[in-house]
């Protein structure tokens, strides 16, 4: 059985249904879809994923070292795979794709405490006023998203989001386009490993209910759809629309092959393994199969450590992020590795921030404080020239001194190197068109 | 099993034979009339003879033609023309006559009629988009006001006092060559057609008369109205039309409209029968005046109190800083002495009714009853309708309002025993019965206390340690449960004082990180109807608020005890109370900006007293009765809980480029909330009771197009869906399902305070909810109500309780599907659902068949928008 609102059938679905003899989808309806598939070349379907690093990430021990001052602290910097650019110590796979990365290290913003930095990092908007703004992932999602996919246009993995919830929502667009959660935590630590060692990533309830089959579902399901059609039909506009096609997604997203991409398992476990037994890791590996299945947005978070919200080192910051750069660096390395080996990582761009960054100065308790004066970003993979870093900041690390970009620059440099122009418009509910960002492009890191 | 029917019939049976003979004889006798009307004066004799004559032919005379009638017809449309052309002032003895004769004829409606009936009423309010204007015909006194001025005119005394903005009232005397005052025939006429009160245009229509008047009865959604053509000529033959909206049986007029009216006047206006009396009036509007305050009644203290409480203090209005708009600020006064200030009143302002180019002015608040309100609401939104060529929808049917008047009074929906109940009772007012009972019920408080709190509190803060959002309901609901004044309420909140531990209203202040300007922007939103954030980093965008008045407002909360770092969290054992330190500066800057009670120039405070700390001069400006904002922002809101958007929308946009759907409606709600001492309850009974919530949420027209869906939708010509909060979601679930397994046949109350599963129910739901009539919960929340264990538990055979409650062998399985039906949807299924149901659960299962046949109804019951929705 197929639901009339199916757009997506995959082929063994419509054997299945044609040998069960019901035949919910007409051949005349299916075929132009396929056609229509072939001739959307795939090279041009473009994706994002937002590695965020909840808490702030210190730039001053990851992509802007100062090895020469005070302020630089007890690790390393050493020499990438891309001349003249230099990272921690702590991340060597990155180190070892650095010609795919560009690192943004005039970021200045000047947001200091995490609800607010969050709300300005992700939306692209300062938070006040009366327009609830999208976060990029809601944004840039519908912007990249094809009408016949059974997936969301926008997947968050690992999230925290006590410290703004406004900051993960889809805003003005509404409920469509917001992030379907895997593994949402609000608090930290929130995540614990099963027994085989990784943790429990999935969409709640996406399965049936115990005791609930398939055939039993499909009988709810009919005897739903019938009772919606009379009420639905007599009050089309707004919440009861709206209501009926969320179900309709939700259903879908139920039935839908795709919604094995949320099921890890299926990959070999060394891959697994290299990916790393933790949420971040996993996170990683469930982007890539959702990319492969193509959902445009992806966004995976690290920061939900067991005891603290992960990058926001106060205190003894070296231990926390020497232990956090090599979580990120197994993660992201392994999956730029992974997109790259499946052809993926052209289309694929990649933008690893944080709300703020963290004092170059090291306070006495070892740790360092917010700091959204002069802080790094990166880009990396389908539309990125990799391999350098744009701007500077002062030898102490305390102001930028060359390369100044705000938040703006950095969504419009990425809408741009997703292919969607520097400044992509949303509509708002009254008809107005907002743009995403209206930042200037950066040209210089753009391929 | 009753079935859905419209509380009201709609219309009486006609029997159409019976109605047309009935408009022939009507129209013969007209004509007859007119005829022997054209030429006056007519002998009293020829009445008598008329009368005798259409007695003979027809059977019947003409001063019977209703009241003696046997059947029940009404007449759909009877008209008349009446041709006269006899002089006003003349012709003493035609008027008297046709007064008689018209008066005894019950059926015959004209222009002498209508002033009979008004001159015996008293007072008289005539109101109007850009002013009002008030007549008393018995004292002789008339009341113009616009957006320029006031203008009062007292005919025997002949003194005219004149106010504009600005300025001290101006008296000055009306002059007549002839020394002979107009008469109340041509007082009326002027004040009818707004004509401006000069001694000029009171010359003009000196001797005015009717040429042509003429009527007509139709019946108007659900009631008859009868409207009257007047044409008057003056002596110099300028002719003027009005048409009144009579009401049949009063004779007074409900609405007029002028066709020619003065430059920048509206055509439309709508009439108020008021109990005050003149000096009230007059007192209310703070004209005072040497002339007239010989009237010793008029300034004893009590009455000055009064008037106080009603609206008028001495606070000075908002300065307008419009410059495009005509709202021009005249010096015109008329030449004579000025009077001198009799009392601290003097320097007030008068207050006017909101105009397109105006801010918003402290509302004039009219006496009216219950009702009274109720029917000006409904009529303020037909002419609105009417003026739009928007046709509402249907009347909701009973049953639906039940569903509806539950979810928004009492946050759940109706046990199958409440639904019951309501079914069997028979009144004609049972709905207005179930309102009142709903609001005198311990889930009203609650729900509102809910509903209060979702204002107030922001979404994603931590307030566990300070007792949760709950411990912050528990004392609203307590405030609502003792039926505490608003203003009261919003001024204990305000003046909260003590360590947060002590949670209640301190949570606010909790939620808030007692920031003043956090505090500045929750508060101006949901007490003032305003986004003054906006106006935080820079001037407002859209309207004239700047970045001073922002922090000048916020400066009301500056000298709160509170450390001066930026906070990330607050302690419990912090503590709110009022200390004599603490500013704030515009950002970025080191300037001070001191407190300023917003829409007020620095040098117009209406306080002065630095010693009486900040928050409490901003609570009794806030809630005072001549805040423009305070009474309006609150009406607006509860109006936008149970229509899913606001006569302002978004509810805390009040604002100069975002309109009111109607301004007058607001104003009339606003004035009752004053009036009542701010009782919400009697505000939400108001609106529960008006036609427009008693409207249908569907539409099913052939010449629907979205934009004409919208329109209605906007104008609360139907109904809006309204989305379910998540509290909402689980006590419906839990009402429907029977999750607590309580009996239901007692009166039903929602354990919602300490109740885990619902808590852990709402953690897991939470969805944005920024408007009420966006569906605003997505996948995820479509998936937990498919899959999720709640429903798992509420809708499987095993653990369901309706389902186990149906197990008794006394119900049939027909019965079974019906209750299943009520409990979830409050209604027995349509035909079409029985024959699902059947082809679903056929006749011939077994028990167990049946149970899971029931079980997925259930399910299917309760994931239906149906259920989800509020329509």
């Amino acid at each position: 059985m197929s639901f009339p609102n199916m757009n997506h059938p995959s082929r063994r679905r419509f054997m299945q249904s044609m040998a069960a003899g019901i035949g919910g989808v007409s051949a005349s309806g299916w075929f132009p879809r396929l056609a229509e598939a072939a001739a959307n070349d795939p090279k041009r379907r473009r994706h994002c994923i937002l590695l965020w690093m909840s808490g702030g990430p210190t730039q001053t021990d990851t992509f802007d070292m100062k090895p020469n001052h005070e302020n630089g602290g007890e690790f390393k910097e050493v020499q990438t795979s891309a001349p003249g650019l230099r990272f921690s110590e702590h991340l060597p796979k990155l180190g070892s794709m650095a010609n795919k990365l560009a690192v943004l290290r005039g970021l200045s913003t000047n947001e200091g405490d995490h609800g607010r930095g969050s709300y300005l990092m992700r939306t692209g908007q300062k938070p006040m006023g009366p327009v609830q703004y999208p976060c990029i992932g809601s944004a840039i999602g519908k912007q990249l998203a094809e009408d016949t996919m059974s997936l969301p246009s926008n997947v968050s993995i690992g999230t925290y989001r006590a410290f703004n919830q406004d900051a993960f929502g889809p805003g003005f667009l509404g409920p469509r386009f917001g992030p379907l959660f895997v593994g949402a935590t609000d608090v930290p630590g929130g995540m614990s490993n099963g027994e085989d060692g990784y943790p429990n990533l999935k969409v709640q309830y996406l399965d049936r209910a115990q005791g609930i089959d398939a055939e039993r579902m499909d009988k709810r399901l009919k005897i739903w759809r019938r009772l919606q059609s009379q009420f639905v039909t007599t009050r089309q506009a707004g919440a009861a629309g709206m209501h009926n096609e969320v179900y309709e997604g939700a259903v879908r997203l139920m039935n839908s092959d795709d919604a094995k991409a949320f099921d890890l398992t299926d990959e070999p476990e060394k891959l697994r393994e290299a990916y790393g037994k933790n949420v971040f890791g996993q996170g990683c590996l469930m982007a890539r199969r959702l990319i492969e299945r193509g959902v445009p947005f992806v966004e995976v978070s690290l920061g939900t450590g067991s005891t603290s919200v992960g990058w926001d080192t106060h205190t003894d910051n070296f231990n926390a992020v020497q232990n956090l750069s090599t979580i990120l660096d197994n993660g992201w390395g392994t999956l730029m590795q992974d997109l790259e080996d499946r052809g993926l990582l052209e289309s694929t761009t990649i933008l690893w921030m944080g709300e703020f960054g963290r004092t170059p100065a090291i306070n006495p308790s070892a740790g360092r404080d917010h700091f959204p004066n002069a802080w790094s970003s990166v880009l990396a993979g389908g539309g990125i020239a990799g391999g350098q870093a744009y701007g500077k900041t002062s030898d102490d690390g305390n102001e930028v001194v060359d390369g100044k970009i705000g938040v703006q620059d950095l969504i419009s440099t990425l809408c741009k190197a997703l292919g969607l122009g520097s400044a992509p418009s949303n509509m708002s509910p009254g008809g107005r068109p907002i743009p995403i960002a209206e930042g200037r492009a950066i040209e210089e890191v753009l391929a | 099993m009753t079935s859905e029917r419209p509380l009201h019939p709609s219309s009486i049976d006609n029997d159409p034979s019976e109605l047309q003979r009935n408009e022939d004889d009507e129209s013969s006798v007209a004509m007859l009339l007119s005829d022997a009307f054209d030429a006056p004066p007519v002998p009293r004799s020829l009445v008598k003879r008329l009368d005798a004559e259409i007695t003979e032919q027809w059977g019947h005379s003409p001063q019977l033609t209703r009241s003696h009638s046997t059947g029940t017809v009404t007449l759909a449309s009877a008209k008349r023309v009446i041709k006269t052309s006899w002089w006003l002032a003349g012709s003493v003895a035609a008027s008297v006559m046709l007064i008689l004769f018209l008066t005894a004829g019950a059926n015959t409606y004209a222009w002498a009629t209508v002033m009979e009936a008004m001159q015996q009423h008293g007072l008289i309010q005539i109101a109007d988009v850009d002013g009002n204007r008030w007549l008393d015909l018995s004292t002789q006194i008339a009341c113009q006001q616009t957006p320029q001025e006031t203008r009062w005119v007292d005919v025997r005394r002949r003194t005219v006092l004149v106010r504009s903005h600005d300025a001290e009232t101006q008296s000055s005397k009306l002059a007549f060559p002839d020394n002979a005052s107009p008469t109340g025939e041509e007082l009326l006429a002027m004040v009818l057609l707004d004509r401006p009160l000069t001694t000029e245009s009171i010359q003009q229509f000196r001797g005015v008369r009717i040429v042509h008047q003429e009527w007509e009865q139709r019946p108007d959604r659900g009631r008859e109205i009868v409207d009257l053509q007047v044409e008057f000529a003056t002596q110099d033959d300028q002719r003027y039309e009005l048409s009144l909206e009579l009401d049949p049986e009063s004779k007074l007029p409900l609405a007029i409209n002028v066709s020619d009216p003065p430059q920048d006047r509206s055509n439309k206006s709508s009439l108020t029968y008021l109990k005050e009396s003149a000096t009230d009036l007059r007192s209310r509007l703070q004209l005072a005046s040497a002339d007239l305050d010989g009237d010793a009644e008029a300034r004893s203290p009590d009455r000055i109190a009064a008037n106080i409480r009603a609206g008028s203090t001495k606070t000075k209005l908002p300065k307008t800083r419009d410059t495009s708009s005509g709202n021009v600020k005249t010096d015109a006064s008329p030449t004579g002495n000025q009077a001198q200030p009799a009392d601290a009143t003097r320097d007030s302002i008068v207050s006017l009714p909101v105009g397109p180019a105006n801010k918003w002015q402290p509302v004039s608040v009219i006496k009216r009853n219950g009702n009274q309100v109720i029917a000006r609401a409904d009529l303020i939104l037909d002419e609105l309708w009417a003026e739009q060529q928007i046709r509402p929808v249907d009347r909701a049917t009973d049953l639906q309002l039940l569903r509806r008047v539950y979810l928004d009074l009492a946050g759940r929906t109706p046990t199958v025993t409440e639904v019951r109940r309501f079914l069997e009772n028979d009144s004609k007012d049972r709905y207005r019965e179930l309102v009142d009972h709903l609001l005198d019920s311990p889930d009203y408080t609650s729900q509102m206390a809910a509903v209060w709190r979702s204002f107030l509190i922001p979404e994603g803060v931590d307030l566990d340690a300070f007792g949760g959002r709950e411990a912050f309901e528990k004392w609203l609901a307590e405030q609502f449960a003792n039926d505490e004044p608003y203003d009261k309420i919003v001024r204990r909140l305000l003046l909260a004082e003590g360590r947060l531990a002590q949670s209640g209203p301190l949570l606010f202040y909790s939620a808030l990180k007692l920031d003043a300007d956090q505090l500045a922007a929750r508060t101006s939103r949901v007490f003032l109807g305003m986004r003054l954030e906006c106006a935080q980093c820079h001037d407002h965008p859209f309207e004239p608020w700047s970045q001073e008045d922002f922090w000048s407002y916020a400066a009301f909360f500056a000298q709160i005890s509170r450390p001066k770092a930026m906070l990330e969290n607050v302690s419990t054992v912090m503590q709110v109370r009022d200390v004599d330190r603490g500013e704030v500066m515009l950002p970025e800057s080191e300037e001070v900006i001191s407190p300023r009670f917003l829409g007020q120039d620095w040098e117009d405070q209406e306080d002065s007293q630095p010693q009486v700390p900040r928050r409490q001069r901003l609570a009794n400006w806030l809630t005072g009765p001549n805040n423009p904002y305070f009474a309006r922002a609150t009406v607006n809101r509860v109006w936008s809980h149970m229509f899913g958007r606001g006569i302002v929308d978004p509810v805390d946009d009040f604002g100069e480029n975002n309109l009111p759907v109607s301004a007058d409606l607001i104003d009339t709600l606003a004035s009752q909330f004053i009036d009542s001492d701010f009782d919400l309850k009697q505000l939400v009974r108001t609106i529960a009771l008006t036609r427009a919530y008693q409207l249908s949420s569907s539409s099913n027209r052939d010449d629907d197009s979205p934009d004409a869906i919208e329109e209605r939708l906007t104008t609360f010509a139907q109904m809006n869906v309204k989305t379910l909060t998540p509290e909402q979601v689980y006590d419906c679930i839990a009402v429907a399902t029977l999750l607590d397994q309580r009996d239901t046949a007692s009166d039903y109350t929602l354990a919602r305070f300490g109740n885990s599963q619902r808590d852990t129910f709402l953690q897991q739901f939470a969805a944005p909810a920024t408007s009420r009539s966006e569906y605003l919960a997505g996948i995820p929340q479509a998936l937990m109500l498919m899959n999720g264990s709640l429903i798992g538990q509420a809708t499987h055979e095993q653990s369901s309780g309706l389902i186990r409650s149906l197990d008794a062998p006394f119900f049939t399985d027909e019965q079974r599907i019906e209750v299943l039906f009520m409990a979830t949807l409050s209604r027995p299924p349509h035909p079409s659902e029985r024959e699902l149901v059947a082809e679903f659960i056929p006749a011939d299962s077994s028990r167990e068949q049946r149970h899971t046949g029931m079980a997925d109804l259930l399910w299917a019951l309760i994931n239906s928008s149906e259920f989800t929705l509020n329509h």
